[in-house]
């Protein structure tokens, strides 16, 4: 819980939420580990979906697949620009083009 | 291709099924043939295993056609080939190193696994095409730094050679200029193997 009462779970859903809306995100996938990994560990913890949104202090981390009639470097920028506003002062925003998706 | 894989292990860049998120590409053609029922999430989350099917079912809408036992005389495609490049699939579905995007908002970025299997899937726009390996040459994690592209392709019989290369090239260069902001020095493509494609009416 942040001294603004936003817990980092709610962060995450604000930012899954923004990224998918941008024009050209189709999904976005897990983060920061394989998908097996994060679907067996996902498991084990007793979600039925593992995390896509990895966020901290320093920042949030995704990783998006996006269609292939869009360019990825307009889309990711998109994505950083839309993202980048819910963070406090000095976090920062990564997102990785992880497939073009057809 | 063999002599490739082997080179490849060589360099500690194994073929195991780890290589694709735990999924073997026996395991991944099987679900391939179930039309991707159950869904298995395993598979559903991994961008690697979802561009190395992306591939296999561009080989499968292929290779029938390559495999047909009356199509000719001569071999239609090198086995030996076609098994080495189920390898190279996997290898290229590999996320690999990530690749810097250009922003004021953040540090954005592609990975090399995309990159490549957007190379790989302009063999789609080619009829009869198949790429082999596929090789980004130079430092691709500094921004602005040349990169050279290489390809191994196996080209269709009955085309002229330097229409399969010329058409495969510019299919790269338009999906890598749209997708990346890499410079691109060149892409060299080197066809390997001919392979023969039956005509419409020996498909019939």
């Amino acid at each position: 819980m942040t001294d603004s009462g936003i817990t980092a779970d709610t962060v995450a859903a604000d930012v899954e939420a923004i990224a998918l809306a941008v024009p050209g995100v189709r999904v976005l996938y897990p983060v920061g580990t394989t998908g097996h990994l994060a679907s067996t560990g996902a498991r084990l913890l007793g979600q039925d979906e593992p995390t896509r949104v990895r966020s901290g202090s320093g920042g949030v981390e995704i990783a998006i697949g996006v269609d292939g009639s869009h360019a990825a470097p307009a889309v990711v920028r998109a994505v950083g620009a839309a993202v980048a506003p819910l963070l406090g002062p000095g976090a920062e925003v990564r997102v990785t083009v992880v497939r073009i998706e057809r | 291709m063999t002599d490739e894989r082997d080179a490849l292990r060589r360099e500690g860049i194994g073929l195991e099924p780890e290589d694709l998120d735990g999924q073997s590409m026996e395991r991944l053609s099987e679900y391939l043939d179930a039309g991707r029922t159950p869904p298995d999430p395993a598979i559903d989350n991994s961008p690697g295993c979802q561009i190395a099917l992306d591939a296999l079912e561009r080989l499968r809408g292929l290779t029938p056609r390559l495999f047909a036992d009356d199509v000719a005389a001569e071999p239609a495609v090198d086995e030996g080939w076609m098994a080495g490049l189920m390898g190279l699939i996997a290898l290229d579905a590999r996320a690999g190193r990530r690749i810097p995007i250009s922003s004021e908002f953040g540090d954005l970025g592609i990975t090399e696994g995309a990159v490549r299997g957007e190379i790989r899937a302009a063999e789609a726009a080619v009829p009869g095409a198949l790429i082999g390996r596929t090789r980004l040459h130079g430092d691709v994690t500094v921004p602005g730094a040349s990169v050279r592209v290489a390809l191994d392709v196996s080209a269709p019989y009955g085309v002229p050679i330097d229409d399969t290369v010329g058409r495969l090239r510019a299919e790269v260069w338009r999906r890598l200029r749209d997708h990346t902001e890499l410079t691109i020095e060149g892409i060299d493509i080197t066809v390997h193997d001919i392979h023969l494609l039956p005509s419409p009416e020996e498909e019939r």
